[in-house]
C-alpha cells in the first residue's frame, strides 16, 4: 500500500494543502467564536440591564432563541478543542453561561448599553427606544397610552 | 529512500521530515500503521466491503492534511481520529446501520472507573468472546470496544479519537460488556 499511495503523491495526483490554509482556518473560527462571544454578551447584558419583560418586548422571544442558538453554536465552535470535548457538554454549557453573565454584569458595570444609545448606531437604536420608555407606558397603562405621543431627539418612543 | 536510521525515528519527527518535503517519509508512517488500521477496519466495519479501498483513504487524507498536524501531539490518535471519520462516513453511505446525529451520553458526567494495568491484562483473556459478540453491538459501542480490547488503547487516547469526554468511553465500555453478557448468556 505504501508503494501505491507515494506513487500518487510523486504523480502529482494528490496534493498536500499548504499549511496557511489551516491556519487560516483556525483563525477564522476563532474569528467566528468571539463574534458569538460578543452577540451572546450584547443580549445577556441587554436582559441584564433592561430585565426580562423590556427585552422581551424589544425582541419578542426571538431574544431566548437567539441567546440559546449563540451557546450551541459556540459550543460546537470550541467542541473541536480538546480541552472542550475530553468533559461532559455540559460543563463548557455552563463555563459559557458563568462567563457570559459575569462578563455582562462588567458591561453594565461599564454603562455600555449607556454608551451605544448616546451613539444612536441606525441599526440598533430601535432595540433602546423600547428600554427608555416612560413608566406610564407600561403595558397596564395602555387605555392612556393610546392618546399619548412620545417623542425625544425628534423620534417617536413608544 | 528509507533507511534504518528513519526507522528508529518518532512518528511526530517523521512527519515534520514530511511537512518540510520528505514525500518518502510518509511511506515509512503507511508501513507502521497499515496493519493496525486494517485490523480497526476489519473489526469495525466487519461484513462491509472495500475495507482496502477506505484504509487507502485514510492515509491518501492524512497525507492531504498532514499540514494541520501538530507535532508537539500524538500522530497515532491524528491517524486514527481521520480513521475513525473515514468509517462512519462509509456506513453512512451504506446505509446498512443507523448512527445517530448526537449521542446524549456526552452530555452528563458519568463516575469514571479506574483502568489498571492488571484489569487489562484479565480483560485480554476474554478478546475471543467479545470477537464474536461484535457484530451484535451497535457502531458506537462496537467501535468503542475495537479501540480497547483490541487496539489496547487507554480511556484518554480513545476520548481524543471520537472527541468524547473521557467518562463517556468508560460507560460505554461497561454498556457494551452488558450487551455481550446478555448476547452470551442468551445464546451460550
Amino acid at each position: 500500500m505504501d508503494n501505491k499511495i507515494i506513487e500518487k503523491i510523486k504523480n502529482s495526483q494528490i496534493k498536500m494543502k499548504p499549511k496557511w490554509r489551516f491556519a487560516l482556518k483556525s483563525f477564522l473560527l476563532v474569528v467566528l467564536s468571539l463574534l458569538l462571544l460578543f452577540l451572546l454578551l450584547f443580549l445577556v447584558s441587554f436582559i441584564l440591564r433592561f430585565g426580562l419583560f423590556i427585552s422581551f418586548r424589544v425582541f419578542p422571544w426571538m431574544i431566548l432563541l437567539f441567546v440559546i442558538g449563540f451557546v450551541v453554536l459556540l459550543e460546537f465552535l470550541i467542541s473541536r478543542y480538546a480541552a472542550a470535548y475530553r468533559r461532559p457538554v455540559i460543563y463548557s454549557v455552563i463555563a459559557i453561561i458563568v462567563i457570559i453573565f459575569l462578563a455582562g454584569g462588567v458591561m453594565n458595570m461599564l454603562r455600555f448599553h449607556e454608551m451605544i444609545e448616546r451613539r444612536n448606531l441606525p441599526m440598533i437604536r430601535r432595540m433602546y427606544d423600547g428600554p427608555t420608555i416612560h413608566p406610564i407606558m407600561h403595558p397596564m397603562m395602555q387605555p392612556i397610552r393610546k392618546n399619548i405621543k412620545f417623542e425625544i431627539n425628534g423620534r417617536e418612543r413608544l | 529512500m528509507v533507511t534504518n536510521k528513519d526507522k528508529e525515528q518518532k512518528d511526530e519527527d517523521i512527519v515534520l521530515g514530511v511537512q518540510s518535503g520528505k514525500i518518502d517519509s510518509f511511506g515509512l508512517l503507511v508501513q507502521r500503521y497499515e496493519e493496525r488500521i486494517k485490523r480497526y477496519g476489519r473489526k469495525f466495519l466487519a461484513g462491509y466491503e472495500d475495507i482496502e479501498d477506505i484504509v487507502q483513504q485514510v492515509f491518501l487524507k492524512a497525507y492531504i492534511n498532514i499540514q494541520s498536524f501538530d507535532a508537539s501531539r500524538k500522530f497515532s490518535s491524528w491517524l486514527y481520529r481521520i480513521a475513525h471519520n473515514e468509517f462512519i462516513n462509509a456506513i453512512r453511505k451504506k446505509k446498512k446501520e443507523p448512527l445517530p446525529f448526537f449521542n446524549p451520553d456526552i452530555i452528563f458526567p458519568h463516575p469514571l472507573s479506574k483502568e489498571t494495568a492488571d484489569k487489562r491484562v484479565r480483560e485480554e483473556d476474554v478478546n475471543k468472546i467479545v470477537d464474536k459478540c461484535l457484530d451484535k453491538l451497535d457502531p458506537k459501542y462496537r467501535e468503542i470496544i475495537v479501540l480497547y480490547y483490541f487496539e489496547e488503547m487507554r480511556y484518554k487516547e480513545i476520548a481524543d479519537i471520537l472527541h468524547i469526554p473521557v467518562s463517556t468511553v468508560g460507560v460505554r465500555i461497561k454498556r457494551a460488556k452488558n450487551i455481550m453478557n446478555q448476547f452470551i448468556k442468551n445464546y451460550g
